[in-house]
């Protein structure tokens, strides 16, 4: 909770607290467990390992990726965050760098790195990725058209709703070392506006429920998410894996990048999805980064 | 009696019934477009991000950096694309489909109703379902006709992409249109069509010669709207692609939202906005001073 505790005092405008978080977000690869148990297929601990798995399955006649590249945010969050942190943890230095001039998406490795993991991804998923948005993605899923899911926990009620039967679990996406930075974000949090708001206790009353354990352990139950709130335990018994290295290896990320570059980054994530080729993309991430801090 | 000072009163009395009647559209008119348009301008003259407390007056700097930049210019010959082939196909479909309703005896109340179902389905919905059957229904067919463009979902590929939207808004954009033209073929005095024919005259010169310039005021309608519904075209891409596949059906329309709303630059989707208000308007003028001209005057 330290983390939690340097981004609220990070967090301050002028002296004064106005945003509180409330669920914690992290990524992984949900798997089929049923499909696992029945061919032997045993948990990745490198990518190298996710590599061999791909093969295998593959050679069973399985997809091994349901990917969503309809949805340009997944491609973003699910794939390129949820690998790329895994060696990077948070982005402050690096967004920090990159303003500074001292590096570059192309002279950076961590990100050339991920970008052609996600291609590799892409080529490893059903055909038509690109034509397929989140909602059927979790659908395909979850009625076994393919045996892996790249994404965050906040996916799973969903993939719970599309398949109540279904016996899924998510592992921790492995780096080439296996030893990874487990990084985590803020999802959901809340804030209030500063003056003039003739609803004050309304608020206070509201805030106070949302953040007591009985609010926040509702959401969490809910949601699956880590939580914010001390006492809260959140119930993600499918992403044990993961959340023991999170209790190992847990890096908070709560950079968030200029205004605008996000968007513009998706679209050439989604480009790089149909054409494979990282140097054009690193450029272009380059000159959106330049674009962005310039506008600001 | 003096007549001349009652028919003053009567004058004096229409034209306040005409005032109060007229009142609450121009006063509707006003509030939810003129004064919006009015406050939109002054924003798009601003640096304002649509959140932060404070902005700066830059002038058209705006205007210059969205004329500037590729993804507009890329996001208008989108848009002029999709309209022309919008209007074509609207006005084509719509008019074959009314000429076949209007010569339709038998159960046409039926067969009205089922061309204008469409037009009572939100925007949305359709787009949504359509989704799916471009993901799931569509594909199979193309692998059954080994067609290979179409074995795989059309919103993937960049370049059917636009055309799948397009068919989308044709399904459904034809309905209206379609009750419209009806509803136009129906006002043709049938004993022209006949003195027509006694003079020799052909199904195509019929229709040139009698139909169309009956049809004028519908069509300049049609046109207009689909031409509008073409350069402001947004819920069906939001919908299906939200732009892409990698900005391939990026139009004006989704330009100016994600301008507004995710990317933090709201003057310059205003200033977006604004360009494209100039551009609906000066083809809204021409189309009508082109088929003015062209129309039956009102008998």
């Amino acid at each position: 909770m330290r983390d939690l505790v340097q981004y609220l005092e990070a967090a301050k405008i002028n002296g004064k607290n106005y945003i509180m978080p409330i669920s914690i977000e992290f990524f992984g690869i949900y798997y089929n467990v049923d499909k696992f148990d029945k061919n032997g297929y045993e948990v990745p601990k490198t990518w190298d390992d996710l590599v061999t798995l791909a093969d295998k399955l593959k050679k069973d006649n399985e997809i091994p990726f349901i990917l969503s590249n309809k949805d340009s945010w997944t491609i973003s969050q699910a794939l390129v965050f949820n690998i790329e942190t895994k060696d990077r943890g948070s982005h402050k230095k690096f967004y920090d760098d990159l303003t500074g001039g001292n590096t570059s998406f192309e002279k950076d490795k961590i990100f050339r790195s991920a970008l052609e993991k996600t291609c590799w991804m892409v080529d490893n998923a059903q055909s038509d990725n690109i034509s397929v948005s989140y909602d059927q993605a979790i659908n395909d899923f979850a009625t076994g058209k393919g045996v892996m899911f790249p994404e965050g926990i906040y996916s799973l009620p969903s993939i719970e709703a599309a398949n109540p039967e279904m016996n899924v679990a998510m592992f921790s996406t492995p780096n080439d070392t296996g030893d990874v930075k487990e990084t985590v974000r803020i999802d959901m949090a809340v804030a209030a506006g500063k003056n003039g708001n003739k609803h004050d206790a309304a608020i206070d009353k509201f805030l106070d429920f949302l953040t007591s354990e009985k609010g926040a352990q509702m959401f969490s139950d809910m949601d699956h998410s880590l939580s914010a709130i001390q006492s809260v335990k959140a119930s993600n018994e499918k992403a044990k894996l993961v959340v023991d290295s999170i209790n190992n290896n847990r890096v908070l990320d709560a950079t968030a990048p200029p205004a605008g570059f996000e968007q513009a980054k998706r679209s050439e994530l989604q480009t790089l999805v149909m054409d494979g080729n990282v140097d054009e993309c690193l450029k272009k991430l380059d000159s959106d980064w330049k674009e962005s801090i310039s506008g600001q | 009696m003096y007549r001349g000072s009652n028919n003053n009163k009567r004058v004096c009395k229409d034209k306040w019934v005409m005032i109060m009647f007229t009142l609450p559209i121009v006063f509707l008119y006003s509030f939810f477009f003129l004064i919006p348009m009015l406050m939109g301008f002054y924003y798009s003259l601003t640096d304002w991000n649509g959140i932060s407390e404070n902005y700066k007056i830059i002038g058209f700097k705006n205007y210059i950096e969205v004329i500037k930049n590729s993804r507009f210019r890329n996001a208008i010959w989108f848009n002029i694309r999709y309209m022309v082939l919008l209007v074509i196909f609207v006005v084509i479909i719509s008019l074959i489909i009314a000429m076949a309703l209007n010569r339709t005896k038998v159960c046409s109340t039926l067969f009205r109703s089922i061309y204008f179902v469409p037009a009572v389905l939100s925007l949305v919905t359709v787009a949504l379902i359509w989704n799916e059957l471009f993901y799931r229904v569509v594909p199979v067919l193309g692998q059954k006709l080994k067609i290979d463009w179409l074995s795989s979902s059309l919103l993937g590929n960049p370049k059917t992409a636009m055309y799948a939207i397009l068919a989308v808004n044709i399904w459904q954009g034809c309905s209206i249109p379609t009750v419209l033209f009806l509803a136009g073929l129906q006002s043709v005095p049938t004993e022209l069509y006949e003195a027509a024919t006694v003079d020799g005259a052909g199904r195509w010169e019929r229709f040139k010669n009698i139909t169309v310039p009956f049809l004028i005021p519908v069509l300049n309608m049609v046109i207009i709207t689909q031409i509008k519904s073409g350069l402001t075209v947004f819920d069906y891409i939001k919908a299906m692609t939200d732009g892409g596949p990698g900005n391939a059906t990026e139009a004006v329309g989704l330009l100016i939202y994600k301008y507004a709303m995710q990317e933090n630059k709201y003057s310059q989707s205003i200033a977006v906005a604004m360009i494209l208000f100039v551009i609906v308007g000066i083809i809204s003028i021409v189309t009508l001073r082109t088929t003015s001209d062209k129309q039956v005057e009102g008998g």
